[in-house]
């Protein structure tokens, strides 16, 4: 109890942290919700509010639980998460283009953000009961099979970005849990490459970019099939390698042929999956100002707001780009841009200071839980808020792609609040009983 | 349950978990240096786009510059101040902008269709002030300002509109004013000139469009993403800067003097001070009422005045060639005294003909004037003894010295665009244009103004100058001054230029003078020359195909008044179309009598009719 910094047991740290971003959120929220006239129209501030106070109410609830109770309910939490990510699919309302939503009247929910949490238990209890086995290919697959599962739910929905959180959750997880560092990187390394080949021929033919000449040849589907091809010839030699001669190196020369591969496999099967929208996300992430108005106004915008904020920012409420509207989505996928525009550098250093120690602390927890399935869901759930810091922040200044998640409990909304929450409620519940045996 | 078989320690790899530690802090690290860069180090950049995209400038017209005579009383071109509504149509809810056209037509009077044909329904999402109707009366102002709130995105604002206080008077020495047409934009915009720039299409407002135009004024608005006047963040604004005033040579009295003693004939009139080349009064007609372009109507009536086959916008002064007929025998006159070609106390043998080979060159006097030396011959206007002088005794090459001389044949530079040059034909210029040689036929009809020769009327006037002020050629102009309009400096000054000095002696211009007073004293317009003023000058009578339209000139002198010794010079010119009735030298008499007593028009008709032979008036259609 000493050396923690705990106070009837809780987390004090973590705590601090979580509410401390709550309250900027809150803030900003607000201060999205200022018109051009200087007018405050948008009650939406006042709903995070409520979000706040009820999600805080379930982060109490699963804090004070035992954490050991989820490892049996995971199954059927799982399955259930399931079946309602099916329903939401055939019943759920569109919101922002993707049938994301489900619930009666006004009132509803995104069971994506929860399914997050269901299947970071449910790949915990997995590992666990295989501890010491995550090496091996088939309990790795497997694994992996758990999270494709929501994941394809979620990307039908469409909603990429959200679909996408589950990747590194896995890879992180499974890691963690003595997945080998060689599938981990496998499914990086083709995941990066397959979106690059899937982008290419789009942007080439519909932007020409000036440097065209390796576009162009990535564009050729006989090129890459050619290419393939003769990935497919160096693996068939390393398979025969192998069998006849027995060394090791021949299964890293399978290794790195089974890389472009895939990649290329994939990138076909994403040029007919991916919408065109999402696509075009992508290539104006390389390039917003292919279409300064359109797609690219976004990045342009918040990159424009975020840049203009200077050192200590325009002060709360003065932000001109937010205020005046050039800036989209504010309350939401762009609240970082707007943070950074009134608070400038240092409002952002004090942000990324919340969620370092938010992760630093994660990290102890699960360095320090008293069983694997807490240790697992403790990184589970640091990869789930860090991957959100990763790509929203990111989105916002200019470096990743626009994908639409939230930066978790600063953006409004009460399904990701919530599931933030609840991940810290795991947190401290893990935290809580880190010493009971 | 079965969880619980594995469940009891905790086998993660710490390594595992320091890793993933530090990459997480890596990749905070990389964002926040990145986040340094662009807040901190090149924030300054970004701080410029964002002020880039919210501000918008909104431009404010200048005044332009005023207008006023040489006496500097009352401008004769200034602003008059109207109002124009303008529709935003973005600020306007798709399925509200009918209704809101159609209360807007009602108000403003104009059918509903004008307002969809100005905003069309492509510009409905732009946010764009469009003009929907300018030169609004204030009383429909303020009945719009009462129903504001029936009329989202309708606002007015004052524009500036061009008045021309003395109506058609002074029409083609000042021209008038329009919308840049895109061609001209091409052309001027690294002027600073804007799509929405008004400028001077004709006349003195084309001439001195810089001086007159000022610069815009800008207002910095902030405007918000859909480009929305955000209230409350307004920025600077620069004040727009009136256009300076010029002071023109132009009298208001000469002038409207001028205008009424030409009457509605197609023809020009010019008077000019021969001491420092400035105009007096410059007169064209069919004239124009450039007010009438921008009220209610005005494109019909600019449609109308432009399709006007007499051309009422060519300033006849300037751009009407003619031949000058007899009148270019006073230069003819010069060029033998000067160059002791001929006698002038010798005379030359009328028959009413002149024989060159087989052909022809009749007298305008069938019978003859029988023996004529040169005062007589210009006083009776003789074509022989002419005829003669040019062909025998001076030749071609000769005439054509004297006429350069005179400055005909090129523009005398008057500071109004588009003026014409005139022609002097020389043989080259025939051989070049017809491929045909210079014959003596056409040395005998250049020697009465006749045949290819042409001039303009202040090319004759300027001619005239010459001899009055004994060879010394100032350029004609019109503007006299450039002042500052608010303090009334001057900030500029034109003072009189000399064009050239003609080489050619104070004695012969002396004589030609006398000449010309003895042809007003004793010549062919004796009986019309009723003025008091000792007058002198030379008719001038063109033939046409037709016998009976002829050009009627005009060139004079006289003092400004009695006892004066400076002198202004008439030139009056009558376009054949109009009904025969010899005006020219009616016209010069009237101005002439006018400037020398310092009358009126309506006071020199009166005290014209005092004068001797009131009988000659009779059946003239002398215009009341």
């Amino acid at each position: 109890m000493t050396e923690e910094r705990s106070f009837f047991g809780v987390d004090v740290l973590l705590a601090l942290a979580t509410v401390t971003l709550m309250v900027i959120g809150v803030l900003f929220i607000y201060s999205s919700g200022i018109t051009s006239d200087g007018q405050s129209l948008s009650r939406e501030w006042v709903r995070q509010i409520i979000w706040v106070a009820i999600g805080l109410g379930l982060l109490v609830a699963v804090a004070s639980f035992d954490y050991a109770r989820w490892r049996d309910f995971a199954p059927y939490i799982y399955i259930g998460v399931l079946v309602i990510l099916v329903g939401t699919l055939l019943f759920g309302r569109v919101v922002n283009g993707a049938r994301s939503w489900i619930g009666i009247g006004e009132l509803g929910v995104q069971p994506s953000e929860f399914a997050k949490i269901a299947t970071i238990l449910m790949l915990a209890r997995f590992f666990e009961q295989r501890s010491g086995r995550v090496g091996e290919l088939p309990v790795f697959a497997l694994g992996a099979g758990i999270a494709l599962l929501p994941m394809a739910l979620i990307l039908l929905q469409p909603d990429l970005g959200t679909a996408l959180v589950y990747v590194p959750v896995f890879l992180v997880m499974a890691w963690v849990a003595g997945a080998r560092t060689s599938h981990v990187l496998f499914i990086v390394t083709v995941g990066l490459l397959t979106i690059v080949l899937t982008v290419i021929p789009t942007w080439v033919s519909d932007f020409q970019p000036t440097d065209r000449l390796i576009g162009t040849a990535l564009s050729n589907t006989r090129t890459l099939l050619a290419l393939g091809s003769g990935f497919l010839a160096i693996a068939a030699i390393g398979v025969v390698g192998m069998a006849a001669l027995k060394r090791s190196y021949f299964r890293w020369v399978i290794y790195g042929a089974a890389i472009p591969i895939a990649s290329i496999a994939g990138s076909f099967v994403g040029r007919r999956v991916l919408p065109n929208h999402a696509l075009m996300r992508l290539i104006v992430f390389l390039d917003p100002y292919v279409d300064p108005r359109g797609a690219g106004w976004n990045i342009i915008q918040s990159v424009t707001a975020v840049g203009s904020g200077g050192v200590s920012g325009k002060g709360w409420l003065e932000g001109t780009q937010s205020h005046l509207q050039f800036l989209p989505q504010q309350s939401t996928d762009f609240i970082f841009s707007i943070l950074a525009e009134e608070w400038g550098f240092i409002g952002a250093l004090g942000v990324f200071a919340c969620f370092s120690v938010l992760i630093a602390r994660g990290l102890i927890i699960a360095a320090k839980a008293k069983d694997n399935f807490a240790s697992y869901v403790s990184a589970g759930i640091v990869t789930m808020i860090f991957f959100h810091v990763f790509v929203n922040v990111g989105m916002a200044i200019g470096v990743m792609p626009i994908t639409g998640i939230p930066l978790l409990f600063l953006s409004y909304g009460g399904s990701s609040l919530w599931t933030a929450l609840i991940g810290v409620g795991l947190l401290m519940s893990v935290f809580q009983h880190r010493y009971r045996y | 349950m079965s969880g619980m078989s594995s469940s009891g320690s905790n086998t993660v790899p710490r390594d595992r978990l320091i890793v993933a530690g530090i990459a997480i802090g890596l990749v905070f690290l990389v964002y926040l240096i990145y986040l340094f860069s662009m807040q901190v180090v090149d924030g300054y950049i970004y701080s410029l786009r964002a002020e880039e995209v919210r501000r918008r400038s909104v431009v404010i017209a200048a005044p332009r510059g005023n207008i006023y005579d040489r006496t500097v009383s009352t401008p004769i071109a200034t602003n008059r101040e109207s109002f124009a509504i303008d529709v935003n149509p973005a600020e306007i809810s798709r399925d509200e902008i009918d209704d809101v056209f159609s209360r807007l037509s009602e108000l403003l009077g104009i059918p509903v269709a004008d307002i969809y044909d100005a905003v069309p329904q492509r510009r409905y999402t732009t946010f764009q002030h469009i003009e929907v109707k300018s030169e609004v009366p204030y009383a429909t102002i303020t009945r719009i300002a009462e129903h504001k709130a029936d009329l989202p995105g309708v606002s007015w604002r004052i524009k500036p509109v061009r008045s021309y206080v003395d109506g058609d008077t002074f029409s083609h020495v000042l021209g008038y004013v329009g919308d840049i047409t895109p061609e001209q934009l091409q052309v001027l915009f690294n002027r600073g000139y804007n799509a929405r720039s008004v400028i001077g299409k004709s006349g003195i407002e084309l001439q001195y469009d810089e001086v007159l135009r000022g610069s815009e004024g800008q207002e910095f608005r902030t405007v918000d993403a859909q480009g929305r006047r955000v209230v409350g963040r307004d920025g600077e604004r620069v004040a727009p800067v009136q256009g300076n005033d010029l002071v023109l040579t132009l009298d208001r009295e000469i002038q409207t003097l001028t205008q009424k003693a030409l009457g509605a004939r197609i023809g020009a009139a010019v008077v000019l001070d021969p001491h420092n080349g400035e105009i007096l009064s410059m007169v064209s007609y069919p004239s124009f009422d450039a007010n009438q372009f921008y009220g209610p109507g005005g494109a019909d009536y600019f449609t109308e005045v432009s399709l006007d086959p007499r051309g009422s916008f060519i300033n006849r002064t300037i751009q009407a060639q003619e031949s000058p007929a007899s009148t270019f025998k006073v230069l003819m006159s010069a060029a033998v005294l000067e160059e002791d070609a001929f006698d002038p106390e010798a005379t030359v043998f009328c028959p009413g003909y002149y024989m060159v080979g087989d052909t022809v060159f009749r007298c305008h006097k069938e019978h003859g004037h029988g023996d004529v030396n040169l005062a007589v011959a210009l006083a009776e206007s003789c074509n022989v003894y002419f005829y003669t002088i040019g062909n025998e005794h001076l030749g071609i090459e000769s005439i054509i010295d004297y006429s350069r001389i005179m400055g005909l044949g090129e523009r005398t530079g008057v500071d109004l665009p588009n003026e014409r040059a005139g022609l002097i034909p020389t043989p080259e210029w025939k051989q070049r244009t017809y491929g045909d040689g210079w014959r003596p036929g056409d040395t005998v009809n250049t020697s009465i103004g006749q045949g290819f020769v042409l001039t303009t009327p202040l090319q004759l006037a300027n001619a005239v100058a010459t001899i009055i002020n004994r060879g010394v050629v100032y350029r004609p102009h019109v503007v006299r001054e450039i002042r500052d309009p608010v303090s009334g400096a001057i900030v500029e000054d034109y003072q009189p230029e000399v064009l050239r000095t003609a080489p050619v002696s104070d004695e012969t211009f002396a004589l030609v003078q006398e000449a010309m007073r003895g042809v007003a004293l004793d010549g062919t317009p004796e009986v019309v020359l009723t003025t008091n003023a000792p007058v002198g000058g030379k008719t001038g009578t063109s033939q046409t195909i037709s016998d009976e339209r002829k050009h009627s000139w005009f060139i004079g002198f006289a003092p400004k008044g009695p006892g004066s010794s400076e002198y202004v010079v008439t030139v009056v010119w009558i376009d054949a179309q109009n009904e025969w009735d010899w005006w020219g030298p009616y016209a010069t008499n009237i101005i002439v009598h006018g400037i020398y007593n310092g009358f009126t028009y309506e006071e020199t008709i009166e005290d014209l009719r005092g004068l001797r032979n009131p009988w000659l008036w009779y059946g003239r259609g002398l215009p009341e």
